[in-house]
C-alpha cells in the first residue's frame, strides 16, 4: 500500500457514510470502532509521531 | 616536487571521481531494489482483485479455508461477499461496498505504477550520470597515463 499520512487517511475517513464499519489494528486483532474513534486515533497517532519527530 | 603534487592531486581527483561513481551505482542499486518491492505489491494486489471477484462469483454457501497462522487452516462458509474491509493506513480498515473496495485497490495500483515511473526515470537519470563519470574517469586515467610517461622519459634523459 501507498503510505498514506494520518491527514489523508483522515479526509478518507470522512467522506465515508455513517454506516460504514470501521476496525483500529492492534497487533494481529482488528477492532471495531466509531469514526469518532478512529478520528481520536488517528489524531493521537500523529501527535505522538510529531513528539518523536521533535 | 611540483610533478609529485601534481600525480597526488591527481590522484585524489581519481579517488573522488570513484567515490562518486559508488554512490551513484548504489543509489541504482536502492532504487532498483524499491521497484522490484513495488512490482511484487502490485502483482499482489491484481491478485486479490481476482481473489474478491472469484469469491463474490462463488457466491454464499460456499466452504473456503481460512488460513489461522502459516501452517493450519479451518473450514469455513462463505457469505455474500458484498463488502470487503480494506486497509486504508495508519492502521485503520474500512468495511467497502465490493465495486468500491475494487476500485480502492485500482487507485492503490495506479499510484504505485506512477511512483515506479518516477523511481524509473530517476534511475535513468543516475544512469546517464554513471556514464558520463565513467568517460571522465577513463580520460583522467588516460591523461594520467601520458603525465606519468612523459615524467619517466625526463628522469631516463
Amino acid at each position: 500500500m501507498v503510505k498514506k499520512s494520518p491527514e489523508e487517511v483522515r479526509k478518507f475517513l470522512e467522506t465515508l457514510p455513517d454506516d460504514r464499519r470501521i476496525y483500529y489494528q492492534i497487533g494481529s486483532l482488528f477492532v471495531q470502532v466509531t469514526k469518532e474513534e478512529a478520528l481520536k486515533l488517528l489524531k493521537e497517532a500523529s501527535s505522538s509521531k510529531a513528539k518523536k519527530e521533535v | 616536487m611540483a610533478e609529485g603534487k601534481a600525480l597526488q592531486a591527481n590522484d585524489q581527483r581519481m579517488a573522488e571521481l570513484n567515490r562518486e561513481l559508488r554512490s551513484y551505482i548504489n543509489q541504482i542499486e536502492a532504487l532498483r531494489v524499491e521497484i522490484s518491492n513495488i512490482d511484487v505489491l502490485t502483482a499482489e494486489y491484481r491478485a486479490t482483485i481476482t481473489t474478491l471477484k472469484n469469491l463474490k462469483d462463488l457466491g454464499a454457501g460456499k466452504e473456503v479455508l481460512l488460513p489461522v497462522g502459516k501452517i493450519a487452516q479451518v473450514a469455513a462458509k462463505l457469505e455474500e461477499v458484498s463488502r470487503v474491509v480494506i486497509n486504508i493506513g495508519s492502521g485503520i480498515s474500512v468495511e467497502l461496498p465490493f465495486d468500491e473496495a475494487v476500485e480502492q485497490i485500482k487507485k492503490e495500483i495506479e499510484a504505485l505504477l506512477i511512483i515506479k515511473a518516477a523511481l524509473e526515470r530517476a534511475m535513468v537519470d543516475l544512469y546517464a550520470k554513471v556514464e558520463e563519470l565513467t568517460q571522465k574517469i577513463r580520460e583522467h586515467g588516460q591523461a594520467e597515463g601520458a603525465g606519468e610517461g612523459q615524467s619517466q622519459k625526463k628522469t631516463k634523459k
